[in-house]
């Protein structure tokens, strides 16, 4: 076929024909197969969700929350139990929901559709993998960062993610990872991405997420740009807006458009990223909770 | 993939699933044939995908992008079936990627047999790419995207990729110590 004393063309060209030959495959009696079991298999339906996360008026703001802060007390007197507002952090339970399973904290773990929870710093962080997503789902923790995102094999990057972080330091530049300015406070944290080079910024502006005071950025960085170039990048190239471990340092590539929230958990900052792809993060954004 | 079809069978019309299936499959299994290299699993991932495929499909938010979305879904059902089979036995010699590449004067031929040897000894990572590649004849972009890492990364691993069959073919031809007493 050919000879190895030779080049990588040369191997390329040997590969290239060897997968060209004919491997004596049959398709069409597979897909037989699969739409025999297609009529037993729902498709997974993508739920409807109010957008929450769009800036209030705080009067409007306050007054939702002293009602619904009315409610649960009128609802606990009349039934007798306690009750549990989900996202509204209005008065946050000290633990996770009882049906919640502990987030792994190693990589490459697959998720079933299911409520997930893991300890950051001191804040619990509960989010749920919604039942409209099928399979793929991965999710990792450590003690600075949760993440769950719809890429499997967890080796691979992309895909969609949500990331929670504990912020503590703010690169001056996300593509120069050699300088930081210290952020002890959400205000500071929040100045200190606004200030940040290295990317394009939309925001902040002011909001809530699961309860608390966020506010609301959207970086990019161009297609064109080549993340390689980061310094620190590595191989897998990308920019950094603070640091941390892989996607806990709000990492992302050239081309991604995130969306981040730096959400004031009682005087913490947490940062609260999301990075598009196929798959609809809203519902999982609405289950967010963060509880100290 | 005609876009009217993919936006069809989203909302759950079965007959538009099966063109599309039927137009698919095909494709399907020889991707995942040679990156699994085993008719079998790549009959059972191809299967997977594409019950997959048709659950997901509601979440696909543009039918223009079906076919990376499809084929990452592909990929991703290849790697559950690699680390389900333990199937994967390389016995190969390697050399460093660096050895020289002549072998005692001698014009090693290879064979089939010996691509897929060396091939079988890629991490499933690196076949990925290597078909999505020169297979499919996809664009190191479009790679990256089905993969869903950044092209340099996707650059990296073809070139490790051919460094490795390169060296493991040059070892597979190299006579073994016992040949050479022989």
């Amino acid at each position: 076929m050919t000879d190895v004393n030779s080049s990588d063309r040369d191997v390329t060209r040997a590969i290239r024909s060897w997968l060209s030959e004919d491997w004596h495959e049959d398709g069409s009696r597979l897909a037989g197969a699969v739409l025999d079991r297609v009529e037993s298999t729902p498709q997974g339906r993508v739920t409807l969700w109010p957008a929450r996360r769009t800036t209030m008026n705080k009067i409007l703001g306050f007054g939702l929350a002293a009602a619904a802060v009315v409610a649960v007390l009128f609802g606990s007197q009349l039934f007798g139990a306690p009750t549990r507002e989900v996202g509204t952090g209005v008065t946050p339970a000290p633990e996770p929901p009882v049906e919640s399973r502990l987030l792994p904290g190693t990589d490459c773990s697959e998720l079933e559709a299911g409520t997930y929870h893991a300890l950051v710093g001191t804040l619990t962080v509960t989010v749920t993998v919604p039942t409209s997503v099928s399979t793929g789902w991965i999710g990792s923790a450590d003690e600075s960062a949760v993440w769950v995102g719809d890429r499997g094999p967890c080796w691979f990057g992309g895909g969609s993610k949500l990331v929670v972080s504990l912020v503590s330091h703010v690169y001056t530049d996300a593509c120069n990872r050699q300088h930081t300015v210290e952020t002890g406070t959400p205000a500071a944290v929040t100045a200190a991405l606004a200030a940040q080079t290295g990317h394009q910024t939309t925001g902040p502006s002011d909001t809530s997420l699961g309860g608390y005071p966020a506010s609301r950025f959207e970086f990019s960085v161009s297609d064109s740009f080549d993340d390689q170039t980061c310094t620190g990048a590595g191989l897998s190239g990308g920019v950094r807006l603070f640091p941390g471990n892989g996607v806990g340092s709000g990492e992302f590539n050239s081309g991604d458009r995130v969306t981040v929230w730096v959400v004031d958990v009682n005087g913490s900052a947490v940062a609260v990223a999301t990075i598009p792809g196929d798959t609809d993060l809203d519902p999982v954004i609405d289950s967010l909770r963060i509880e100290p | 993939m005609d876009t009217d079809l993919v936006t069809r069978a989203q909302s759950g019309d079965e007959e538009a699933f099966a063109d599309m299936v039927y137009a698919v499959a095909d494709r399907f299994l020889a991707v995942s044939h040679r990156i699994l290299g085993d008719l079998g699993l790549a009959e059972d991932a191809t299967q997977q995908a594409l019950l997959t495929v048709w659950q997901d499909l509601p979440q696909l938010r543009d039918p223009a992008r079906f076919e990376a979305w499809s084929f990452r879904l592909l990929v991703r059902a290849c790697f559950a079936e690699g680390r389900k089979s333990r199937r994967w036995a390389p016995n190969l010699r390697l050399l460093s990627v660096d050895e020289p590449m002549v072998v005692d004067g001698t014009s090693a031929v290879v064979d089939r047999d010996q691509l897929e040897r060396a091939f079988r000894h890629l991490s499933l990572n690196h076949r990925t790419v290597v078909v999505l590649h020169h297979y499919l004849d996809l664009p190191l972009d479009r790679v990256a995207e089905i993969v869903g890492a950044p092209v340099g990364t996707v650059g990296s691993r073809l070139h490790y990729a051919t460094r490795q069959l390169r060296s493991a073919l040059v070892a597979d031809a190299r006579p073994t110590p016992r040949e050479v007493a022989q």
